[in-house]
């Protein structure tokens, strides 16, 4: 008596597209999202910062998809300005993070075994407070506004990718092909460029785009109570706490909206991030 | 004459893994290391190969240390000696540009040269190494288990190259546990036993 064992073959998905592919269109679209809030809020120009006291607090409608405030402003217009805004913010702020934690970790790395236990200590310190309450005091110490916000994010982000540089640095000083490649006649500066960069910029870029929506978030969030940006800039903090007076009178448009456009950024960020860590690693390319 | 003289060695002071080995490999000759797991073969391959620094003792080559090292050292896990974003091409031709002849003595095919060290398998990644090793400047080779992953042919070619470099002069050092196979390559035979040498 035989029987055959079947052995089910994986279905494939019918789409044609694997995991591979759908990453890197979930990030190039993420990052055509982007592209066109930012280009929309320079050809809107002063539409949607401008008063118009004829058409106020207009519920969503098809000439206006997001509907006006108080001030008759169009609010899809504001949306994309704040959205905007927090792009800049979020972009210097990143950048700023990203050179902090660089250079930091190099210290770390380089520098002796002091330098080490101090930037440890630091990363300890830094993430073991509570990272809202550092931003308030920074940006409250600071005086508020825009610098200010920049700087709070700025100095608080750092810590975890200098963790991770510093723990790949770390270990490529001792990985064995470091050591072939001295044993080769190399010297630091070949091995640093050819060997230690293409490790470390993959983590680098990634690294700066994933703290672009922690930034972002945390920007508005200063705003929304008050620490942050000027309440006359169109920031979607303002939009959000200027919408907490009028959500109680039942124009629920005011909040919904620019809270999932501010959403639907960092989700873009997000698909960005993951794209560009599949793009740089060969050993993704088969998944 | 690449001399390691009196070395000890330990990770932990408690567990010493060398203590006070000396080894003489002079050019031309093919030293078979052999001993049991764990006995210190491979740690006595990267001290000799300056790969680790000993915690006494001295290894000296009698030839001067920068540029090409005149000893090169084969991991026996390969994967660990090659950067896992470099190209194979790129791999081979990092510290000298390897001759026709030796490459295709190695088996080893242009078609691998644009793969990445993960999608070739595990001896084809073996016999680049080697060929990466092997330029004229090296005089040492500590070559640590380097056929084990290989088929029986592979692996006699790989020898015969091999013995033809020792006659011309290479010193090789040749770690593994296959006592057969280096009686029958090996001048002489050594065998490490927990940190010393029988």
């Amino acid at each position: 008596m035989s029987e055959a064992i079947d052995i089910p073959a994986v279905m494939l998905r019918s789409t044609g597209l694997n995991n591979r592919a759908w990453t890197l269109l979930a990030a190039l679209t993420g990052a055509l999202v982007i592209a066109s809030v930012a280009m929309a809020a320079v050809l809107l120009g002063g539409f949607g910062i401008d008063a118009d006291f004829t058409t106020r607090l207009a519920p969503p409608s098809l000439s206006r998809w997001f509907g006006t405030d108080q001030l008759g402003h169009d609010m899809l217009a504001r949306t994309i300005h704040g959205l905007n805004v927090s792009l800049w913010v979020g972009l210097i702020a990143a950048t700023i993070s990203v050179l902090i934690a660089t250079l930091l970790a190099l210290f770390a790395t380089t520098c002796g075994r002091w330098a080490d236990a101090l930037v440890s200590f630091l990363i300890d310190a830094a993430m073991g407070l509570p990272h809202l309450v550092l931003l308030i005091l920074i940006s409250f110490a600071l005086g508020g506004g825009t610098a200010a916000v920049i700087i709070a994010v700025a100095v608080t982000h750092w810590p975890r990718l200098t963790r991770i540089l510093r723990a790949e640095i770390l270990q490529l000083r001792h990985a064995d092909f470091i050591i072939v490649s001295r044993r080769m006649g190399k010297s630091w500066a070949y091995i640093g460029y050819h060997h230690f960069l293409p490790h470390l910029w993959p983590q680098l870029l990634v690294g700066l785009v994933l703290l672009f929506p922690h930034a972002i978030l945390h920007e508005a969030a200063l705003t929304f109570i008050g620490f942050g940006l000027e309440p006359s800039k169109p920031a979607i903090g303002v939009l959000l706490s200027d919408s907490m007076r009028y959500l109680m009178a039942g124009k629920w448009w005011l909040g919904l909206f620019p809270g999932l456009c501010l959403l639907m950024l960092v989700l873009c960020f997000d698909a960005i991030g993951n794209g560009l860590r599949l793009l740089a690693d060969p050993r993704q390319e088969q998944l | 004459m690449l001399e390691a003289r009196d070395i000890h060695f330990a990770y932990r002071p408690e567990a010493p893994i060398l203590s006070g080995v000396s080894l003489a490999l002079a050019p031309g000759e093919l030293i078979g290391l052999s001993g049991a797991s764990g006995g210190g073969k491979s740690t006595l391959g990267r001290i000799m190969a300056g790969y680790l620094h000993p915690g006494r003792g001295s290894v000296t080559s009698g030839e001067s240390m920068s540029g090409w090292s005149p000893v090169q050292y084969l991991h026996q896990s390969s994967i660990f000696a090659v950067d896992p974003r470099w190209r194979i091409g790129r791999i081979v031709e990092e510290g000298w540009q390897p001759d026709e002849a030796t490459r295709q003595a190695l088996g080893i095919s242009r078609a691998w040269y644009d793969r990445y060290p993960h999608e070739i398998s595990g001896g084809e990644l073996q016999r680049v190494t080697l060929l990466r090793a092997l330029s004229p400047q090296t005089r040492y080779l500590i070559a640590d288990e380097i056929t084990a992953m290989l088929d029986p042919i592979t692996q006699a070619d790989i020898w015969r190259l091999l013995l033809a470099r020792c006659e011309a002069g290479l010193g090789i050092l040749a770690i593994s546990h296959d006592a057969p196979l280096l009686a029958r390559v090996a001048t002489r035979t050594v065998t490490m036993q927990s940190g010393k040498l029988l």
